[in-house]
């Protein structure tokens, strides 16, 4: 588990481990992904749809991973690839210094985005914005 | 799982590589007028001081180039007094056979001269004549 990505970043390890569908590099996926478990999946290839996790969830997208004309919802989303679409993190959203996003995205709880992320797009806080902070 | 694990090896390669990428053209573009600054001083500086080549646009070397170039091989030269030394046979004239007219052309240029004194039509060359 030395290899996992996501060892020292806010998405946690285990949630990452545990995704158990994958769309490869170099395959194309044409439709909508839809779940009521908690699941996760990880997206190498190109997606042409949406993507909802009802409870729960993890989606990954890759490096090599391109999602278009999307809305993606998950508890936790990790985005290192490109993204053009809505995405909504009702948990944890991280943006690494190798993802494009072009879009919206809004998140409920934690939000880390690298500084060379290229983002186009509103950053939306969903929660409680008069939350005392602990 | 192992599929999982070479994804995100591949996931960290092509990510570190773009994230290098995005890092270096933004210090490309930040540092881009006093790079092209310090560079053009570094040629100027270098043509001045004889540093680089020619221009191809320009058809003058520098100094040091152009004196190095044109330098003739330097030839031993005697001094008077050695020359004077080696020399003790007197200088004599004699005629030589090369200021002489050749032979040669001596009978061509005579050929020539009794051949257009002579010169007549004949009845090969008639109808190339402008006499009627």
């Amino acid at each position: 588990m030395s290899h996992n990505p996501a060892s020292t970043r806010l998405v946690p390890a285990e949630r990452l481990s545990a995704i158990t569908s994958l769309i490869a590099e170099g395959a194309v996926f044409d439709g909508n992904f839809h779940t009521n478990r908690d699941q996760g999946i990880k997206v190498d290839g190109q997606l042409k749809g949406n993507i909802t996790f009802e409870t729960g969830g993890t989606l990954h997208v890759g490096a090599t991973g391109v999602i278009e004309n999307t809305r993606l919802e998950a508890d936790y989303v990790f985005i290192e690839g490109k993204v053009i679409g809505t995405v909504i993190a009702r948990k944890a959203l991280e943006i690494t210094g190798s993802a494009t996003l072009i879009g919206d995205a809004s998140y409920d709880e934690l939000i880390d985005m690298h500084p060379r992320a290229r983002v186009r797009g509103k950053i939306e806080y969903r929660g409680d914005i008069d939350a005392v902070q602990s | 799982m192992s599929a999982l694990q070479a994804s995100w090896r591949r996931d960290r390669r092509v990510a570190r590589r773009r994230i290098v990428w995005r890092w270096m053209l933004w210090y490309a573009q930040r540092c881009a007028p006093a790079l092209l600054a310090l560079l053009a001083l570094l040629v100027v500086a270098g043509y001045l001081a004889g540093w680089l080549p020619a221009m191809p646009w320009t058809d003058k070397r520098p100094a040091k180039a152009v004196a190095a170039a044109h330098v003739p091989p330097v030839a031993p030269v005697a001094s008077p007094e050695s020359a004077a030394e080696t020399n003790n046979t007197p200088l004599t004239l004699h005629l030589s056979r090369q200021l002489e007219p050749h032979a040669a052309a001596t009978a061509l240029l005579g050929d020539a001269q009794t051949s257009a004194d002579t010169l007549t039509l004949t009845p090969e060359n008639w109808l190339h004549s402008k006499e009627p």
